[in-house]
């Protein structure tokens, strides 16, 4: 099969594109990213449509990976030719696998073909669409070597690309760990571990089996024991119930002992009360009322003793006879007496002041007579020596001047003699009116002593008059209160001198309160003497009323009375109580009370001591019944743990399924898959060994057969007489062999139509000389295959 | 008059199935308060009597805090009477560490016991081998009442590990009860028994795995007494929900497309973040599909209080895409296409062999 040439119409970054091929190697040397990886999509895409999965690793899928920026449809078309004959593969795809539009047209007629179907790539190559892009396109890092990657030293890295043989081993080991850890074979293994552990605890399990049994075995005998404790307490109760019985008659026979005393006690108490009662033919007064008349008697004999204190004794019968002839005509008031009394008191003052007023009189008397020589006025005498010595001072300063003037006296002494004589004249004068002055005002005190003096007298002379008068007012009220005494003390026999007034009328004061006092007295007794008749006649009506004899003495007679009254009531009060007891008694009682009662075959110490034997035995049997409760518990105990032994059971029995079943699923999977790659190496061994005989020879020209491949398809290379690894080989010769192995890979896989084939500058890496060694090779390749080369560089242009 | 139906309580069950030991611990309580929490529903709305049809406890021997917290539960509760019937998960351990019995603690036997609540019965019996033939026959109700039967059992259409006696319906037809409260399965279900009256199953209060999903609670009768005639209502107390929820990732090609599909359904079914939810992927995935439940399991791990994300997809092999396939690979596939495994068989090999040459983890 041989590419003629394509149009890419949309397809990714590529647009609107042709290209035609040549038989042989198409150099494409574009610059990097111009879009040669989908070129090489698009290829597989014309023949192999796109991919519906998402590629293992890619990013996304392939629709969506180069569907075209601005949206939309994409493809395009590619004329190849087969077996000699043209066609045209033209592909649309629109959003989802149902849009896409296939077309094959045959070249020669233009008329669409039927030679092939969408699955032209399949019909083709008779490869899928990975096995072929993983096949024909050989990228850059498909030569890149890495010496450190053991893997890539195996010839069988053939499918590098791929992820399987690759990954063959670890995942043989990974399922083969898998399988240690889950063997049922091995100790280490879970599931023999568990296998194990299923057998410890399904023997456990037998252990509890016997736990069943001995609990229906342990509740038969509690339940039997429960049973004999329900009997035995039914037992009981027969007892307690003909304890109660005789109880019961116990009970009434004490009850009947009482009936009897309660009726016997009634009878005495009502014969006690009958008894009682004699002394009270007409009724039994009540307690009030002998408290009544008790009092009563209390209070009259009280009047009684009253009554004699207040009766006259002889002497007061005298005193009273006298004193009501006394006062016979009138009875003096006590404030008249008190009157006099003060009035008489008054006279004394009276008296005294008359005594004063004449002792006054007789001193201003004796002051008047001594008025009869007036006295001297006995003024100061100093004006007269001023007015003296003034006087002589100007006479002698007069006669000086005289002297001058007359000249007795020298002229030449004169000067200063006159100046003496006018000094002397002048302080003269200065006396003399100081001393006139003075004069003055002695003669004008002496004139207003003369007028007080007179004055005196005057007043002197009025006083005495006064005097006079008052003394003789008084006199006159002495005497009249005397006559007015006399005449009041008068009225009441009363005759004695005016000296003995006070002490009649205080004598008089006296006789008037002792007569009060008798009459009051009198008067008392007679009240009293009716209450006491009053009374007396309340106890008299009394003592009838009940038929009653009364003798001297009321109290004791009232008393006794009141005794006997008192025992009555008690007995009428005793004989109601125990009659209201006996009633209670009767009430309290039921019917049974009234009939007789049935007879206990036993006493009530037998039945005791029968009931505590029972009680006993059921204590021993209620001790046995909570053993057998502990018994329960623990065996229940014993049974939940079963219980979750057998649900751990099959908890572990459903994960040794799950698990069994997941070990025979991966020792499948593993032995599948040894298999497989088994009879996939073995398949493409020969193939791949010759194909990589024939391009190891094209790049070392070496025909020595020195290199065998191995039946893990591992490549060793004779070197120094010994078979090696290819690891061991330079890095850029190990490049070389690495695209061999792809060439091989391809002729292999491709027994029917040879494929074309994409390089994507697999010598990017390599140095010049390995370089010219790639070219060489590719040119031996561009012989048999059609070759589409990327390169970027011109150095890697092998010369055609 | 309102009663509680309720049954499978299972208080006191470990829990652990797919859980971690502090989740078991917790649902454990979580499980003991939804049963407080019937009993205060019950408290709030005058509930007469709460009927417990059996399996109030999962284990023999219940934990001391169960015990106490039940019985503090029924003596702070003395308005309601607790009518329990032992189911086949319970034994005497609860009852006989009681030191005595609260008054408002009626219990069933192997005999018809009966309640009267005037004009309402409820009778029980707790069956056994040697009563179920005769129970049905000495069960005697008078037509003049409204009559609540309850028993605990399967119907005979259930096929149950357990060793639970079966109910005959047949057998409790047409004998005037009016309902018919029974216990053993723990799901929902109210069906017509007969022309008068109606069967119930109210599920277990909590689920506990995946085989017990959805809504779970009790079941409140509000009984007309002179009608003879009830209204009944399901009361949802769960903490906790289970759900299924399948995922269909026909076509995908990696464990993100399925982590998107996944997305994509939840978004649909908004279980609440506390709910437990198993992800079942299902449809046809390409043989060479990468997928990785355990992944997933982390990336939604956040999402619940738990998730568990189970491969149930059906591999699919396209072998016609391998015929011509020059490789490791293509020679693996062809070999075993033509070998004589099942197709099942054939995919997982095949699945677990391109895992192997991929280098990814093989599940």
């Amino acid at each position: 099969m041989k590419l003629i040439s394509c149009h890419i119409e949309n397809f990714g970054k590529l647009s609107n594109l042709s290209l035609e091929f040549n038989e042989g190697i198409n150099v494409i040397n574009e610059a990097n990213a111009w879009g040669k990886s989908t070129l090489a999509a698009f290829l597989k895409a014309m023949f192999y449509g796109l991919d519906a999965k998402k590629e293992t690793g890619a990013f996304e899928k392939e629709r969506v990976l180069y569907r075209p920026w601005q949206g939309g449809s994409f493809g395009g078309e590619v004329d190849f030719e087969v077996d000699g004959k043209r066609y045209r593969v033209s592909r649309t795809f629109g959003v989802t696998e149902k849009t896409d539009q296939f077309y094959l047209y045959d070249l020669s007629t233009n008329l669409e073909s039927t030679d092939y179907s969408e699955k032209l790539g399949e019909e083709l190559f008779d490869l899928d669409s990975a096995s072929f892009k993983r096949s024909i396109y050989i990228a850059q890092n498909d030569c890149v070597s890495d010496v450190s990657d053991g893997i890539n030293a195996k010839l069988g890295n053939l499918a590098e690309n791929t992820d399987d043989i690759n990954n063959f081993d670890n995942a043989s080991r990974r399922l083969k760990d898998m399988l240690n850890q889950l063997t049922p074979d091995r100790v280490t293994g879970s599931i023999k571990k568990r296998k194990n552990y299923i057998t410890q605890l399904t023997q456990e399990l037998r252990t509890f089996e016997a736990a069943e049994e001995g609990l229906e075995g342990v509740r038969r005998k509690e339940q039997l024991v429960s049973a004999q404790i329900n009997e035995l307490l039914t037992i009981r109760k027969s007892y307690a119930e003909a304890l109660v019985v005789a109880s019961e008659d116990s009970r009434k026979r004490e009850l009947y002992a009482q009936y009897d005393a309660l009726c016997k006690e009634v009878e005495e108490k009502e014969a006690q009360r009958d008894a009682n009662k004699v002394s009270f033919p007409l009724g039994v007064p009540t307690a009030e009322e002998f408290k009544v008349q008790l009092s009563t008697i209390r209070k009259m004999e009280e009047a009684k003793t009253t009554l004699k204190g207040l009766e006259l004794s002889i002497s007061e019968h005298e005193e009273w006879s006298k004193l009501q002839e006394m006062f016979e005509t009138e009875v003096p008031s006590e404030s008249n007496i008190d009157f006099s009394i003060e009035m008489l008191s008054d006279v004394d003052k009276q008296k005294e002041e008359i005594a004063r007023q004449e002792a006054k009189l007789s001193i201003v008397e004796e002051e008047l007579d001594k008025e009869i020589i007036p006295p001297v006025f006995e003024g100061p005498i100093g004006h007269k020596v001023f007015l003296g010595v003034g006087i002589g001072i100007v006479v002698v300063g007069v006669l000086v001047l005289a002297g001058w003037y007359t000249h007795i006296i020298p002229i030449m002494e004169g000067q200063k003699l006159i100046l003496a004589a006018l000094f002397a004249i002048a302080c003269g004068a200065i006396f003399s009116l100081v001393g006139a002055v003075l004069g003055y005002k002695v003669e004008k005190q002496k004139g207003e002593w003369q007028a007080n003096v007179e004055a005196k007298r005057q007043e002197a002379l009025m006083q005495q008059a006064d005097l006079k008068e008052k003394i003789d007012a008084l006199k006159e009220t002495v005497r009249n209160v005397h006559e007015t005494i006399g005449d009041f003390l008068g009225k009441f026999h009363v005759r004695c001198a005016v000296g003995e007034y006070q002490s009649r009328l205080y004598e008089l004061k006296n006789q008037l309160h002792e007569y009060r006092r008798l009459q009051e007295q009198l008067t008392e007794c007679m009240g009293e003497r009716e209450s006491y008749q009053s009374l007396r006649a309340q106890i008299v009506t009394f003592a009838k009323q009940y038929d009653f004899y009364l003798g001297e003495d009321y109290t004791a007679d009232i008393t006794a009375l009141q005794n006997k009254a008192i025992a009555y009531q008690m007995a009428e009060a005793a004989f109601l109580e125990i009659s209201k007891k006996r009633e209670a008694f009767e009430q309290r009682q039921d019917k049974s009370f009234w009939t007789k009662t049935a007879l206990c075959p036993y006493s009530i110490d037998e039945l005791n001591q029968m009931i505590e034997l029972a009680d006993a035995k059921l204590e021993e049997l209620k001790s046995a019944k909570a053993q057998y409760a502990k018994q329960l518990e623990d065996l229940q105990e014993q049974l939940d743990l079963r219980d979750e032994k057998y649900a751990e059971l099959k908890e572990m029995q459903n994960l040794q399924e799950e698990d069994m079943k997941k070990y025979h699923i991966i020792r499948m999977t593993h032995e599948f898959l040894q298999r497989a790659k088994e009879q996939f190496t073995a398949k493409y061994m020969d193939p791949i060994a010759n194909g990589f005989s024939k391009y190891y020879k094209m790049l070392t020209q070496d025909a020595s057969g020195e290199w065998i491949i191995d039946a893990n398809i591992n490549l060793k290379v004779r070197e120094q007489g010994e078979l090696r690894d290819t690891r061991w080989l330079s890095a850029g010769y190990q490049d070389l062999i690495g695209v061999c192995m792809r060439l091989a890979l391809v002729e292999a896989m491709y027994k029917e139509e040879k494929p074309f084939l994409i390089l994507d500058d697999p010598f990017v890496n390599l140095d010049k000389e390995k370089v010219e060694a790639g070219n060489q090779l590719l040119l031996s390749v561009g012989s048999e295959y059609q070759v589409i080369y990327f390169t970027c560089h011109d150095s890697r242009c092998p010369i055609i | 008059m309102k009663i509680i139906h309720c049954a499978d309580l299972h208080l006191d069950s470990k829990m652990t199935a797919n859980l971690s030991k502090e989740k078991a611990k917790e649902r454990k309580m979580e499980l003991l308060r939804s049963f407080s929490k019937m009993v205060e529903y019950a408290k709030k709305n005058n509930v007469t009597a709460i009927l417990i049809a059996g399996d109030m406890f999962d284990t023999r021997n219940v934990s001391a805090t169960a015990r106490n917290m039940v019985r503090d539960v029924i003596v702070s509760n003395p308005e309601i009477d607790f009518l329990y019937l032992k189911g086949n998960h319970d034994n005497d351990n609860f009852l006989s560490k009681l030191d005595e019995l609260p008054d408002n603690l009626c219990l069933f036997n192997d005999k018809w016991t009966t309640y009267a609540y005037g004009n309402v019965t409820i009778s029980g019996i707790e069956l056994n081998s040697e009563n179920i033939l005769t129970a049905y026959n000495s069960l005697v109700l008078d037509h003049g009442k409204y009559n609540i039967v309850t028993m605990h059992g399967q119907l005979a259409e259930y096929k149950s590990k357990d060793k639970v006696e079966t109910i005959s319906l047949d057998d409790l037809k047409n004998k005037n009860i009016d309902y018919l409260a029974l216990g053993h399965v723990h799901a929902y279900r109210m069906e017509r028994l007969d022309g008068r009256g109606v069967y119930c199953y109210p599920g277990c209060l909590e689920g506990r795995g995946f085989d017990e999903c959805g809504e779970k609670g009790f079941v409140v009768l509000d009984i007309d007494a002179t009608t003879r005639t009830a209204t009944s209502e399901f009361v949802s107390v769960a903490a906790r929900k289970f759900y299924v929820l399948p995922v269909d990732v026909t076509g995908i090609s990696t464990t993100q497309d399925a982590a998107n599909r996944i997305e994509e359904t939840i978004a649909k079914a908004p279980y609440a973040s506390k709910s437990l939810v198993k992800v079942v992927l299902q449809g046809e995935v390409d043989v060479e599909c990468e997928l990785e439940p355990d992944f997933l399991e982390e990336q939604f791990a956040e999402y619940f209080y738990f998730i568990k994300v189970y491969d149930e997809t059906k591999l699919m092999v396209n072998y016609k895409d391998y015929e011509k396939d020059a490789s490791l690979k293509g020679e693996f596939i062809r070999m075993v296409y033509a070998s004589e495994l099942t197709d099942e068989e054939k995919a997982q090999v095949i699945r677990t062999g391109i895992l192997a040459l991929q280098g990814e983890e093989i599940n």
